[in-house]
């Protein structure tokens, strides 16, 4: 007579594992078809991936309870992509050329994104990125490729405006070795440039897949010194970071503060569950905010999700929602199918997501088909087992409700 | 002595030391089956789930949730990843053994391969993606010298692994079973015309593989965490080890496990953290190149 308690978390696992198969809208009859991607299971993030394809599947859920799109039921068919680009690349010509999707929304690593952009681009198939956050990606100015998450450079940029508006002259990152990370740590680099600001930067690449980080730690703690710790490496290397950092008595603490750069705190629950009190104090930098009020659909999803998961929500459904929502009502608005129609649709965009008003913008370089006005903030948990919603918003400062806290 | 050098001096010691604990798992059944474990990363994340299981409370036993101290949960962990082993040695490895097919070692690497993958897979949709940390063995931060704190539950694990590496090395030599195991390591045969049981030598040589990578899974879940691939990097390293050590050496494998540590330690700051998980593979590379047999193997001819 065994129990398990985590069936919530479970189900919501196993139900999107089974997405590696098809998620079929309809029993019958002609449907549109679009693409989802996101890592399922190792190497890639699987923790991640499942709570993106949630975002996905409810806003496809959603359409087709009012009847789908352009009279048609929306059939969402989502692939495991491992993390690997290898197989990102592979999956989407397999949705494209087997599956004959329409366009296609979803994908957490930007590496794997990167080499997924290359195949739309080549088949001039619309895709809406779910939560890749690598310049790089709109950067490359393709036509297909639209982006409603946040982007690095920005992320970077708010990092650099809270420590230089606390007075922190020296940081030190580690970041993990894919173009997400390192990524990061280059806008860093470039943000510190572009604002003006007196901070000595410096950064180590690691694997994330390591499992001990106490060497880097050490030489860190001894000889770098730094004001704070800025740690771009998704779990569970981030939270094995934590732990030692907090093992090792180096941060968070008095003299050197700790920002999580991936936002896997915000995750409250499993957060605590694998860090313990070495939580306490960490800084964190995401593109959602639980205690700031969300649009009325956001609220809506909110409430669906702790109702469905006893836990607030992370950023990730919120972004998946944001993304296919935008997928379908370009469809809707292009009254068409037709690739070249939902790209223009989807450029002449505005509508209302779980976050605030969307729209891509026509510039060039990284803000090229980027949703500019992406939210983004910096919280602070000041005690152990805090709920995310209840952590202190430190950015933007409209939204601030405290200054930072050292031990 | 520069204080810096020996902290990492003494963190790459104590890790070495816990992937001793891993490669011996490894090496015993290598040394005794000539099986390749492919799925021993799997027995050590079943080490940590069976802690959490019984130490953290999230598992009931007739609406009582378990949550028995973590010193009293380590034994059973292991016991219960030993029990695994058997079962794994019964049902999928003696029907090779005994089935009179050519090549029954390849068939058992295949068999444990996708073992390692069903049982990677099976955690993924049982328990969940997310990582889990059972309760410490020993909390908090200890003061080691100077300026160096490591986590109590890390000293523990490599204590621990002291004890458990001794006690190995114990019951490899200094018993009567431990003797027919070697015996039966060299030559299985001969071993037979003897009247040493080689069936039940494989079955001990699961079991103590199982024992030892359940308490590696056990003793690190603090530490590194539980989840379902949290074993993959672990078992890279233990197979690194025991060619390094010389295959079926278990000495070799502790002093190897040892210089692996150091060599990650000090390499992560003096060339670059970003090659940690490569400097394993330079330095495997460099030893087989003038000890093909690995540091403490022998050159042998199979009977």
């Amino acid at each position: 007579m065994i129990e398990i308690r985590h069936k919530k978390l479970l189900s919501q696992f196993a139900l999107v594992a089974a997405l590696s198969l098809s998620v079929s809208a309809t029993q019958a009859g002609e449907t549109i078809k679009i693409g989802g991607m996101a890592p399922l299971s190792s190497p890639g993030s699987y923790q991640q991936g499942p709570e993106l394809v949630l975002g996905l599947e409810w806003a496809v859920a959603d359409f087709n309870a009012a009847g789908g799109v352009l009279g048609k039921q929306i059939e969402l068919i989502v692939y495991d992509t491992q993390g690997r680009p290898p197989t990102g690349a592979t999956v989407v010509e397999k949705l494209i050329t087997q599956d004959k999707v329409v366009a296609a929304a979803g994908e957490y690593h930007s590496s794997v994104c990167k080499a997924e952009i290359e195949v739309f681009h080549q088949h001039g198939i619309p895709f809406v990125i779910g939560s890749c956050w690598s310049d790089s990606l709109t950067k490359a100015g393709y036509d297909e490729v639209f982006r409603t998450s946040v982007y690095s450079s920005k992320l970077a940029e708010n990092m650099v405006a809270v420590m230089a508006a606390n007075g922190i002259k020296k940081a030190a990152s580690l970041v993990e070795d894919t173009d997400y990370g390192i990524g990061i740590a280059k806008n860093i680099e470039s943000a510190i440039k572009k604002l003006n600001a007196d901070i000595d930067f410096q950064y180590e690449v690691v694997e994330k897949t390591s499992k001990d980080f106490v060497p880097i730690l050490l030489k860190y703690k001894t000889q770098v010194k730094p004001e704070v710790l800025i740690v771009a490496v998704t779990q569970p290397g981030g939270f094995l970071i934590l732990k030692q950092a907090h093992e090792i008595r180096f941060a968070p603490s008095r003299e050197t503060l700790y920002l999580d750069g991936t936002c896997t705190a915000q995750n409250d629950k499993v957060f605590w569950e694998a860090v313990k009190d070495a939580g306490k104090y960490v800084l964190m930098s995401c593109p959602y905010s639980p205690s700031v009020k969300l649009t009325d659909l956001g609220e809506k999803i909110k409430e669906r999700y702790v109702s469905q998961f006893d836990r607030q929500p992370n950023y990730l459904p919120l972004q998946g929602y944001d993304a296919m929502l935008s997928l379908l009502t370009a469809i809707n608005n292009a009254g068409s199918t037709d690739s070249k129609a939902i790209i223009k649709a989807l450029k002449a965009l505005k509508v209302t997501g779980t976050r605030g008003d969307i729209e891509f913008s026509q510039e060039d370089g990284v803000w090229h088909h980027q949703w500019k006005a992406v939210p983004t903030f910096i919280f602070q948990y000041t005690e152990v087992g805090q709920s995310a919603g209840d952590a202190a918003v430190l950015f933007p400062k409209q939204f601030a409700t405290a200054g930072i806290v050292r031990p | 002595m520069d204080y810096y050098i020996l902290a990492q001096v003494i963190n790459g010691v104590i890790f070495g030391l816990i992937y001793a604990l891993i490669a011996l798992g490894l090496t015993v059944v290598f040394s005794i089956m000539r099986v390749v474990n492919f799925s021993h990363g799997e027995f050590y994340m079943l080490g940590g789930y069976a802690l959490y299981a019984l130490t953290a409370g999230a598992v009931t036993l007739f609406s009582i949730p378990l949550i028995l101290p973590t010193i009293v949960g380590l034994p059973l962990a292991m016991v219960a990843v030993a029990i695994f082993g058997i079962l794994v040695e019964r049902g999928l490895l003696r029907p090779v053994y005994t089935a009179r097919m050519d090549r029954p070692e390849e068939y058992a690497i295949i068999l444990t391969f996708g073992l390692s993958l069903f049982l990677q897979y099976g955690a993924l949709v049982t328990v969940g993606p997310y990582e889990m940390t059972p309760g410490s063995f020993w909390e908090g931060s200890k003061h080691i010298i100077g300026d160096l704190y490591l986590g109590g539950d890390r000293l523990f694990a490599a204590g621990t692994s002291v004890f458990l590496i001794g006690a190995t090395l114990f019951f490899i030599y200094g018993t009567w079973t431990g003797r027919a195991l070697m015996a039966t390591a060299q030559n299985r045969v001969g071993s037979t015309i003897v009247g040493i049981n080689t069936v039940r030598m494989n079955i001990t040589a699961m079991a103590l593989a199982g024992l030892l990578a359940g308490a590696a899974g056990a003793l690190l879940a603090p530490v590194f965490l539980v989840y379902p691939d949290v074993g993959q990097i672990p078992v890279i390293k233990g197979f690194v080890i025991i060619v390094l050590g010389g295959m079926g050496s278990i000495l070799g494998a502790v002093i190897a496990a040892v210089i692996l540590g150091l060599v990650e330690s000090l390499g992560s700051v003096y060339f670059s953290v970003a090659y940690r998980d490569v400097f394993a593979f330079l330095v495997l590379i460099g030893v087989l190149l003038f000890r093909p047999h690995g540091l403490l193997g022998q050159k042998a001819r199979r009977v």
